[in-house]
């Protein structure tokens, strides 16, 4: 009986009958009216026509069409639920939504083609979108235009704009937390820390002492920058000129793929990988050394702290240099060097 | 020339020399080419007055003048070249000694205090000096004679006590006093000598008074007149020819003019006598020939042919500051290696750069042919050798620093198979061949790695003598401003400021949206550096009208940034910078003027102890802090003014 019951429950409606065929198809299938009829469900074509129409009346079925033929998608029981509850209007706005897949769509273009008024669409999308039926997307393209797509959908590559965006806006604490990778993986390939000599060293201590007994006046200056210094706290220098292997942005994306420093979500395109790398040799951090390669700029990874402090000129690191009523300062004027408060300052700390 | 470039030479001249002198400067700078009843008509000065300020200005080269044969009236001129060169006295005469000794530069020193000199003056004064034991008072004696002005350099004061630019003076005094005795004119004779040939003295002819428009007009009426027939030049064609001309007739006159120095077989070889280039062309002194037979090595006989040569000539030298550019252009690409290289590349560097130098007497020529058509003239930049290098090089450098461990075997690069047997013989040979070897072969990989760097800091031209390099000067000037300009920004604006501008610099005129794409920032972010650095002129915006309503709303606006604009506009701020420096320091020592003038006082010096307080000391000591530091700053400008003017060609270029 028990086996007998659930057919006779379904069959107490023919149209749920065909649903439940239809669902037992893997999901996102299409379906003609042949597949529908091959169901043996309904009688004859004209009764299968009227259980169809059924089901399109409560948006259970999808109606599309296909090379001139016409053709059906099963929508689940809650979407057709939720369809069901909308008014007209939104049903609509809905359908335009859902064709226009993860690419979303502009309200305008809605409008345009729905031929609503502003008020009505914007209640209809307020209300679908309080249903959770839709969500707003933004694209990167055009930032400024309002876009909707379904809720369910991830939107497609080209509305997010690459791995370098996270909801339309660019990602940038991770464009950073790479830029240091990569920065510091260059700086690895293309510098190498100045070993400490055992030998040579003997010998070179022998060449000072004799030139010092020859000469007396070598004062060791301290160099006029420091020395950036490798992970083991030893200077680093540059290779020989005939190393040919600096990093390119091949060999660098093959390292940010292995080390699995970036989520695998993340589709990091050699492409993409350029434009960082091009920012960061605007940035001053890596330049490049041939046609492809790269080499971090001299103590482009801060490991002791300085900070950017230590460079600039006589002009930037001068009162002057910095002073923001620079253009009104003059003998006699308002500002001028005798009352100037930035000189006293500046001597005052030495 | 700007109203801050007046400004800043009339207080580095008020300085030196007196408030005359600066005044009469800061009038004929403010009213550009006058006679002398111009002057007098314009400013409220005496022609009296006005004629004791222009001596002293021509004899330090501040005033240009001219007597036009037609009418007899001299016009004068102001020379903002060597006034604001009044600057780097100091750094002149260390670059002097760095290279030549400090005998080399108390001559220097003193020749700056004195504007041009005869030779026969120079060397009284040291003979005298050398006699009685007391250089400085005589050296001080000289320079009152030289000059007629009573505000000037008689007053002892205003050049001792350490004001301002003239610390190097002091220095000059210091030295002449304890360490650079000049033993014998013969001495005194062969550093003029060295300094002659290498450029850094210059003789002083009558066309060096001349404005720059008389040398122009000489030019031209001498083309005119032999070259198109006495009539003035019509058609592009010809008016090119013209110009092409005028300005190599200006090189000639000016090359002439400075005919002494013109060496061109000389590298770095010099010290060793024996492997010297012979200069077989003869070098004239002021008329009386003689002919260099001999290297440097041979110092008696050659003494004896310079004393006998500046013996009779009455030679009047002045030093030159053209060749201090280069000098100053070898210390800041020093740093700039540095910087971006390493400390011992650096040093490398240095050495390579001042080997260059003895051939290069100015850093760009302003009436160089420009055209490529001639192949010889385009690659006329000189060359240096790591061989050349390598003898140069002070020998206390470590030259393994800096360098990978595997140097050895570098060696078939360079094909020297010789080289690896003769480290072996180490006993037989001692460090001399091997010791030289060696180090040719370092020195050849560090300029290597400075070829290598991005930057180029050298061009390989042949593998003659180990290897053969150029070097860039255009190029590497160009690199220089950037990165000043670069370094300036961002102290401003941070480093995105200098990102930006990288950007804008590398891509062209671009609007806001791409330069966010560039620089991976969102546009809120950029737009308010970009905002301050277009206030600040660093960058600009061109507007692009969609329409031809030209409302701002259908309007692109694209940022650019232009580096000859940014060149000028931080050269303008580093000028007025400079003279509120100097502004400042007068006020400094204003604030502790009653102090100075007791510690002056003839019974106080010498016992400034039992005298003054340890209050008027201590404010003493503080003062001496706070100007030591402004100076210093003043300095450091200079090193910015000269990158951003001197090492390459006129800022309209």
């Amino acid at each position: 009986m028990a086996s007998s019951s659930k057919p006779a429950a379904s069959s107490g409606s023919k149209k749920d009958q065909l649903y439940d065929r239809c669902a037992e198809a893997p999901p996102d299938t299409v379906f003609y009216q042949r597949d529908l009829a091959d169901m043996q469900v309904a009688d004859d074509s004209a009764s299968l026509m009227m259980l169809i129409q059924q089901l399109v009346d409560a948006h259970m079925l999808q109606v599309m069409t296909w090379e001139g033929q016409v053709c059906y998608k099963l929508r689940s029981r809650d979407e057709a639920a939720k369809l069901k509850s909308m008014t007209p209007d939104e049903r609509l706005i809905f359908s335009h939504i859902e064709s226009s897949g993860t690419a979303g769509i502009w309200t305008k273009t809605i409008k345009a083609k729905t031929g609503v008024t502003q008020t009505i669409m914007t209640k209809c999308l307020k209300q679908l979108e309080s249903k959770a039926l839709i969500k707003a997307i933004n694209n990167v393209k055009f930032p400024t235009r309002k876009m909707y797509m379904l809720a369910h959908l991830m939107p497609s590559e080209d509305v997010v704009g690459g791995p370098w965006h996270q909801d339309g806006e660019l990602d940038v604490d991770l464009i950073e937390a790479l830029s240091n990778i990569v920065v510091r993986f260059i700086e690895r390939e293309s510098w190498v820390e100045q070993k400490q000599r055992g030998p040579s060293k003997v010998a070179i201590a022998k060449r000072k002492a004799y030139v010092l007994s020859s000469t007396n006046d070598i004062e060791a200056e301290p160099p006029l920058f420091k020395p950036p210094l490798g992970p083991h706290k030893l200077p680093l220098i540059p290779h020989p000129s005939s190393h040919r292997h600096y990093p390119t942005c091949a060999s660098i994306l093959a390292y940010i793929r292995a080390s699995g420093v970036v989520d695998t979500s993340v589709a990091l395109q050699e492409q993409d990988l350029q434009v960082l790398l091009d920012n960061l040799v605007f940035d001053g951090k890596i330049e490049r050394m041939g046609a492809l390669g790269y080499r971090s700029v001299r103590g482009a990874v801060d490991r002791e702290g300085v900070g950017e402090e230590g460079d600039g000129n006589g002009l930037s690191q001068a009162p002057c240099g910095r002073c923001p009523v620079f253009s009104l300062c003059g003998e006699g004027g308002p500002v001028n060097a005798k009352s100037c408060v930035y000189f006293t300052e500046w001597l005052r700390t030495g | 020339m700007s109203q801050y470039l007046v400004e800043l030479c009339t207080l580095l001249i008020d300085d030196l020399y007196g408030e005359l002198s600066s005044q009469v400067f800061s009038t004929i700078a403010r009213l550009g080419r006058q006679p002398l009843a111009g002057l007098v008509r314009h400013s409220n000065l005496s022609a009296r007055h006005l004629k004791h300020g222009l001596v002293v200005l021509i004899q330090q080269h501040l005033a240009l003048h001219y007597t036009s044969e037609l009418d007899g009236v001299t016009y004068y001129e102001a020379n903002w070249q060597h006034a604001y060169n009044l600057v780097r006295s100091g750094k002149i005469i260390k670059f002097v000694e760095d290279r030549f000794g400090e005998k080399a530069g108390g001559i220097i020193s003193n020749l700056l205090l004195l504007g041009h000199t005869k030779v026969s003056d120079l060397s009284d004064a040291y003979g005298v000096a050398n006699k009685k034991a007391n250089s400085g008072a005589e050296l001080k004696h000289v320079n009152g004679n030289g000059i007629s002005n009573g505000n000037g350099l008689t007053n002892g004061n205003a050049l001792t006590n350490g004001d301002g630019l003239a610390n190097g003076v002091d220095e000059a005094h210091d030295a002449s006093k304890t360490e650079s005795h000049i033993d014998s004119r013969g001495q005194l004779h062969s550093l003029l000598y060295q300094l002659l040939h290498s450029g850094w003295i210059v003789p002083v002819r009558e066309p060096h008074f001349w404005p720059q428009a008389e040398h122009n007009n000489e030019a031209e009426v001498f083309v005119i007149s032999t070259h198109f027939e006495g009539k003035v030049p019509k058609g592009p064609k010809k008016v090119a020819e013209f110009a092409r001309l005028v300005k190599e007739r200006k090189r000639k006159t000016r090359d002439e003019s400075l005919e002494i120095p013109q060496m061109n077989g000389i590298t770095g070889s010099k010290r060793y006598g024996s492997s010297a280039v012979q200069p077989s062309k003869r070098i004239k002194i002021n008329g009386t020939g003689f002919a260099r037979t001999n290297g440097y090595s041979d110092a008696d006989h050659l003494q004896d042919e310079i004393q006998l040569d500046l013996k009779q000539g009455d030679l009047v030298v002045r030093v030159n500051h053209e060749k201090c550019n280069v000098a100053s252009r070898t210390e800041q690409l020093t740093r700039l290696a540095a910087r971006y290289v390493g400390e011992t590349t650096s040093k490398v560097y240095e050495a390579l750069l001042r080997v260059l130098e003895e051939q290069t007497p100015r850093c760009y020529d302003e009436f160089a042919d420009n055209d490529q058509e001639d192949p010889d003239i385009v690659d006329a930049s000189p060359l240096v050798t790591a061989q050349a290098v390598a003898e140069a090089i002070d020998p206390n450098i470590d030259l393994t620093d800096g360098l990978q461990e595997d140097s050895n075997h570098v060696n078939r690069v360079n094909g020297n198979a010789s080289a690896e047997i003769e480290e072996n013989d180490q006993g037989l040979s001692g460090h001399s061949l091997e010791d030289v070897n060696k180090r040719r072969r370092l020195v050849d990989q560090h300029i290597r790695l400075l070829s290598e760097d991005p930057r180029h800091f050298t061009h390989w031209v042949s593998s003659r003598g180990m290897s053969q390099w150029k070097v860039d000067f255009p190029r590497l000037a160009q690199v220089l401003i950037q990165t000043e300009i670069e370094d300036t920004v961002t102290a401003r604006h941070e480093r995105m400021g200098t990102r930006l501008i990288r950007i804008l610099h590398s891509k062209g005129k671009l609007d806001e949206k791409q330069v966010s794409n560039f620089s991976m920032t969102p546009p809120k972010t950029i737009r308010s550096t970009l905002t301050g650095m277009q206030e600040a002129g660093f960058v600009e915006t061109q507007e692009v009208p969609k329409d031809t309503s030209r409302q701002p709303s259908r309007t692109m606006y694209l940022w650019f940034y232009d580096q000859q604009r940014c060149r000028q506009l931080l050269l303008t701020d580093t000028y007025k910078a400079m003279a509120r420096i100097l502004q400042r320091i007068k006020v400094e020592r204003a604030k502790v003027q009653t102090v100075i003038d007791k510690a002056e006082r003839t019974d106080v010096v010498g016992h400034e102890e039992q005298y003054l307080s340890k209050m008027e000391r201590q404010a003493l000591r503080d003062w001496s802090q706070t100007e030591e530091k402004l100076l210093i700053q003043l300095g450091r400008q200079d090193d910015l003014v000269a990158t951003l003017r001197d090492f390459i060609g006129p800022l309209n270029s």
